[in-house]
């Protein structure tokens, strides 16, 4: 669930503003510059981060009652279940969009003019020249971006660990996080290991099936 | 950026001047939440309704984290814990010295084997991808036999044992990365040397290196920042002798509270570093990060 959500978010973000950033502004270096900076916030300081702004009366909390004017100030983001999925999410995908911004803008940026050119003579509109053109021709990239994401997702573990440590109960745990409670905290080395071949061959298999024909192919 | 000239150029319209405005707002937020919350003082951490703008420029965090200083675990004194703060150069260096290691380790072992994979087509086809599943699969995985391992050999708790396990975490991105470079340098050249008499191992390294230069240069920072946020080995591995600075930030959480100031003042700290070489590696990151699938 976590990796169907972030990932598609982040794709969607990140494949918009990969086109907005295609056409020309000033000030653009500077733009493309902040966008990526998320990704560069280290895994244990964006949990940090996020732990506080999803505080109950925190800036996050403070800011929708403003808005609205609802009182919303005790808002429990991490400590109801549903809540801290969300919370989780929005996480990830603020700090990886930058990355599929990032691919997916070099893939746009990879596209040869003339088609794009070509249709415009056309009199094709830009939505058609993005749909009809640029996405399939983009089709390698995307693969990429997503299967890489999902994997990475996958192995979400450090902002989980800070932000909910799998709780509240055991709501937010995710395969990483069950392996390491079972292994690390309560010393059940057995059990974590178990749960940690399933993963591998899960992870084997995507490996296999996903990742070798995208990677291996390209080259 | 992106090719010039041709192109029909593309104006940005009032709509998407506002999503990018929100955009770049929505990304720094957190960054700057975390710049504000290290300057203002305890009483301010987590006043309700939250400070937005620190009421004066206090660095008092910054200072406790490098002198010790001990925090009342209440702003209000209500209560009579006090939390100490124990300085953190040792974090700072440990960090230093584990990512400095795990790189260098990194970087040697990639480079080798990227040629190996590259030029001599070591393995077939299979072994690279073989090196890549090494970091496909959550680390946790990883983890448990290294524990069991490190116990054995007594390299737990140790800066050579979190080293060898960075090094061995990051080799698949160096390899990857080192050799979709080394890929991009025509075989001729090495070819055209070796009949004037150069060893292959020579021809790898005087012709061959020398043009991939700036390559390495970018999967070195590359991987160091990688390295330099690694949180669960330095967590799982470390005790007493070995701190980084990730799990330096997990004793700024207490039994009786947290504190925010000094936690986000040694955030910033350690995401300086990590600032200055992504963006230094920009034009490389969508490789990097893809494993040499997609270049630019």
């Amino acid at each position: 669930m976590l990796v169907a959500c972030a990932v598609a978010g982040e794709f969607l973000i990140g494949l918009y503003l990969a086109n907005l950033l295609s056409k020309t502004f000033r000030g653009k270096r500077l733009v493309f510059s902040l966008l990526l900076s998320p990704m560069f916030v280290m895994p244990i300081v964006v949990g940090y981060a996020f732990w506080m702004i999803f505080q109950p009366a925190g800036p996050l909390d403070h800011f929708f009652t403003v808005i609205t004017g609802i009182n919303l100030m005790a808002t429990p983001w991490l400590s109801r279940a549903n809540l801290a999925w969300i919370a989780l999410i929005l996480t990830d995908i603020w700090h990886w969009t930058p990355f599929m911004f990032l691919v997916l803008y070099a893939g746009l940026m990879s596209i040869p003019e003339n088609p794009i050119n070509a249709a415009k003579v056309l009199g094709a509109s830009g939505w058609q020249i993005f749909k009809d053109i640029k996405l399939p021709m983009m089709k390698n990239v995307i693969i990429i971006a997503i299967v890489i994401r999902s994997m990475e997702v996958m192995k979400f573990f450090d902002e989980l660990f800070i932000m909910t440590g799998g709780g509240p109960g055991f709501d937010t745990e995710t395969i990483s996080m069950f392996t390491f409670t079972q292994a690390i905290s309560n010393s059940r080395i057995a059990y974590g290991s178990t749960a940690a071949i399933i993963i591998l061959l899960i992870s084997l298999i995507l490996v296999v099936k996903a990742v070798r024909p995208v990677l291996v192919e390209e080259r | 950026m992106g090719v010039k000239g041709e192109r029909f150029e593309e104006k940005l319209g009032k709509f998407g001047w506002i999503s990018l405005i929100v955009a770049v707002i929505l990304a720094i937020f957190p960054i700057y939440w975390i710049i504000c919350t290290s300057l203002k003082p305890q009483i301010e951490w987590l006043a309700v309704p939250p400070v937005w703008i620190p009421s004066k420029l206090d660095f008092t965090n910054y200072l406790a984290l490098f002198t010790g200083k001990s925090y009342a675990a209440s702003p209000y004194g209500e209560e009579s814990f006090t939390l100490l703060i124990t300085p953190v150069q040792r974090a700072i260096l440990g960090s230093a010295v584990c990512a400095t290691g795990g790189t260098v380790l990194s970087i040697v072992v990639g480079l080798l084997a990227a040629f190996g994979i590259s030029r001599h087509k070591i393995g077939g086809g299979f072994f690279p991808l073989f090196v890549l599943s090494a970091r496909m699969i959550p680390p946790v995985c990883a983890l448990i036999p290294i524990i069991v391992l490190y116990s054995t050999l007594r390299l737990a708790d140790t800066y050579m044992g979190i080293i060898l396990a960075y090094g061995l975490f990051t080799s698949p991105y160096s390899v990857w990365m080192i050799r979709s470079f080394i890929d991009e340098v025509p075989v001729q050249l090495e070819e055209s040397a070796m009949v004037d008499g150069l060893s292959p191992l020579s021809a790898h390294f005087k012709v061959t290196l020398p043009l991939i230069k700036g390559g390495v240069l970018a999967t070195t920072l590359f991987v160091a920042v990688l390295n330099w946020s690694e949180f669960l080995f330095a967590y799982t591995l470390s005790h007493k002798n070995v701190i980084t600075i990730p799990v330096q930030e997990m004793y700024f959480q207490a039994a009786y509270g947290i504190l925010y100031g000094p936690q986000s003042a040694l955030g910033i700290i350690a995401i300086i570093p990590l600032m200055i070489f992504g963006y230094s590696i920009q034009r490389y990151l969508a490789r990097g990060l893809t494993f040499g699938a997609v270049k630019r």
